[in-house]
């Protein structure tokens, strides 16, 4: 390989990659190895009570090449409530509103705060809870002891399918 | 008369069947339920986390009012209302939520705005009209945006220059979100201001103060009462109002800042509001001790009426693991009546349950408290993973349990005989804490400890250097000469007492 000519080299993988490779494999290596939708509302206790929590995940997990969105799932909603909101709470994730649920549609997502977890090649690798903190509507724990998103990102990450690939997210409904 | 019933019956099960196929709307039929059981909470300025004042917000959150009032977790309201009627109960008929679910399936249909009950006229501001005396926390304390639930309290001090009786207390948080309820003590012996702030922060934490008495306490939902008929609490002059606050951190770095309004009355009441505290001292005296594990503890403790009583009102005490608790009455007769059945405990919700009309329990009614509780990890609410055993204390983490019944004398002739009786109840502590201070070697450090309480160093115990719950049966025992005071010989007697106490319990 070595004597070959840098273009014919382009060309040969050009011609393959599209064929063999895996798309994963055919995106730039700046891409994510794997994206987090997390659905939450501007006005829901249980969304809001998670926001330190999303927001140290979403600081951990930027620099490992996860890509995290907020989804506010919310027709009603403007723009600046969102960011007068995301000041509120101290949270830097990038957003998107979702008026049209074409994303709530994609992850299948039912209520806030919900993760969806998304592998390199788009499929869902995760979708539940991001911990234990609640148990049902105002149960909450005083000791979170499952963190369920963390292990599934650390799971992707490493190429693994999570152990536990959905749990049933406790909160505030998503209005059709 | 048969054919009669049969028609009645046909033509009545055609109406219900006409009545279910009708479209459900929004302004006729849901309207009403929301206006009358959630918007006094979700309206702007008040507690609850997003305003439902009309169709457009009831709308956006149908889904969610569908799930939380179908399991009941709203409007909240613990304590069982098919076993005790109590005044404003927040609760839906089985109807009203088939109504809502109904409404829900159907797609939300709006109806005809002309259909729809008036808005409610509420109040704005304080809900009992302009306090007789305002108070407002000197600093604001900062609750984090996390973390666990946090019991803070707060000194206000009165400077009532005479003794007041209070109807009612009414409380205005500056940060709603997190402010999740306040109970209202009272502390005589300006113990609490001596903990203020200690650790920095406005307050302190732990119930850790004397108390002497309470104002009731402010639950969200609960519209603030007064004190039915002439009914009045005790207020002392010189006493501080101690709020007791538990806080939520809402996911957001909040100050909270209290305003209290306090409402007084005209004039003393023609009968003495009596507890009884069942177990006494929020539970002590049951000495709770639960295993790591422990699904179904239970404690449980009765109480003789010596005379006729009429009820007012109940409420009860209790921490994380606690799971249920009811209070019953077992009349001369035999019959039961149930004063207070939580078969849910939830210490989110720890409100006054007022009974719809006062009940008469005639002299030898046997009141009993019984109080479960989990300490394992099945328990969502446990603090604590793996579980660890659990004592009596004054930490959210340590457990109390208690049911307090609150009413009058029905005769005043009785009221003084009533009134030692709930003194007694309270004494009941005694063999329990006679039981702790041995095991605390407490016989031991006696010296040390009455050397500790002597605060002025005369060598004698002054009634003001006793601590407050003790003072009257301390008193009551150990004072021969009834100066208030006791002395060298009289602290003697103590340590002889505390002797015969250790061998009783047959150490």
């Amino acid at each position: 390989m070595r004597g070959l000519p840098l273009p014919f080299l382009c060309a040969i993988l050009l011609l393959i990659g599209g064929y063999l490779v895996p798309p994963a494999l055919s995106t730039p290596p700046t891409s994510p190895k794997a994206s987090v939708d997390l659905f939450v509302a501007t006005d829901c206790p249980i969304a809001n009570a998670c926001a330190p929590e999303i927001e140290r995940l979403y600081q951990a997990y930027k620099t490992k090449g996860v890509d995290f969105r907020l989804v506010f799932p919310d027709r009603d909603l403007d723009e600046g409530e969102v960011r007068q909101h995301l000041a509120d709470f101290g949270l830097n994730v990038p957003f998107v509103i979702d008026r049209d649920h074409a994303f709530v549609k994609r992850g299948g997502a039912t209520v806030t705060p919900e993760a969806v977890v998304y592998n390199r090649l788009g499929a869902i690798a995760y979708r539940g809870k991001i911990d234990n903190r609640y148990t049902d509507f105002g149960d909450r724990r005083i000791t979170v002891s499952e963190f369920y998103l963390r292990d599934a990102l650390d799971a992707v990450l490493s190429g693994k399918t999570p152990a536990i690939e959905r749990t049933a997210a406790i909160g505030c409904l998503i209005e059709q | 008369m048969n054919r009669l019933a049969l028609a009645c019956l046909l033509s009545s099960a055609s109406l219900l069947t006409a009545a279910d196929e009708s479209p459900v709307t929004f302004h006729r039929d849901i309207a009403p339920i929301i206006y009358a059981n959630c918007t006094g909470c979700h309206r702007p300025g008040e507690s609850g986390p997003f305003p439902l004042t009309n169709y457009a917000e009831v709308s956006r959150r149908a889904l969610t009012i569908e799930r939380v009032v179908s399991d009941r977790y709203m409007p909240p309201w613990h304590a069982n209302p098919e076993v005790t009627r109590f005044l404003d109960v927040r609760r839906l008929e089985p109807e009203e939520i088939t109504l809502i679910e109904r409404w829900v399936a159907a797609g939300k249909p709006e109806g005809d705005p002309d259909s729809a009950p008036p808005y409610p006229a509420f109040t704005e501001g304080w809900q009992l009209g302009e306090p007789d005396l305002v108070l407002t926390m000197k600093d604001a304390y900062e609750v984090p945006a996390e973390g666990r639930d946090i019991y803070r309290n707060f000194v206000l001090p009165l400077e009532l220059p005479e003794d007041k009786w209070v109807k009612a207390v009414e409380l205005r948080p500056s940060a709603r979100s997190v402010v999740h309820h306040s109970l209202f003590f009272l502390d005589g012996a300006g113990t609490a201001r001596k903990l203020d702030g200690k650790d920095g922060k406005p307050g302190f934490s732990g119930m850790t103060f004397r108390m002497d008495g309470g104002l009731g306490g402010y639950v969200p939902g609960v519209t603030p009462k007064k004190l039915p008929g002439d009914l009045a609490r005790p207020l002392p002059k010189g006493s501080d109002l101690i709020l007791s606050t538990h806080f939520h951190p809402s996911g957001k770095a909040e100050r909270e800042q209290t305003t209290v309004g306090i409402y007084f009355a005209d004039a003393p009441p023609s009968k003495k509001l009596e507890e009884l505290q069942l177990p006494p001292g929020f539970g002590r005296s049951a000495g709770i001790d639960i295993p790591p594990g422990e699904k179904n503890y239970r404690i449980e403790d009765s109480f003789t009426l010596p005379v006729d009583v009429e009820a007012h009102f109940v409420s009860g005490h209790a921490h994380y693991l606690c799971t249920t608790m009811r209070m019953s009455a077992t009349l001369p007769g035999g019959e039961e009546r149930i004063l207070l059945d939580i078969p849910d405990w939830d210490m989110d919700w720890q409100d006054t349950y007022y009974f719809a009309e006062p009940v008469v329990l005639p002299a030898g009614t046997v009141v009993r408290s019984v109080i479960t509780y989990d300490n394992s990890t099945e328990n969502p609410n446990n603090p604590t993973t793996p579980p660890v055993r659990v004592k009596w204390g004054r930490e959210s983490t340590d457990e109390m349990g208690s049911i307090t019944l609150s009413g009058v004398a029905l005769d005043e002739g009785d009221a003084a005989r009533l009134q030692l009786s709930t003194r007694s109840n309270r004494a009941r502590l005694f063999a329990q804490l006679g039981k702790e201070l041995r095991q605390g070697g407490v016989l031991e450090r006696l010296p040390a400890i009455v050397k500790n309480l002597d605060a002025n160093g005369d060598g004698l115990l002054q009634e003001s250097e006793l601590p407050q719950r003790l003072r009257g049966p301390l008193l009551q025992r150990l004072d021969e000469n009834g100066d208030k005071t006791l002395d060298s010989s009289e602290i003697e007697d103590l340590k002889t007492w505390l002797e015969t106490l250790k061998k009783q319990n047959g150490a």
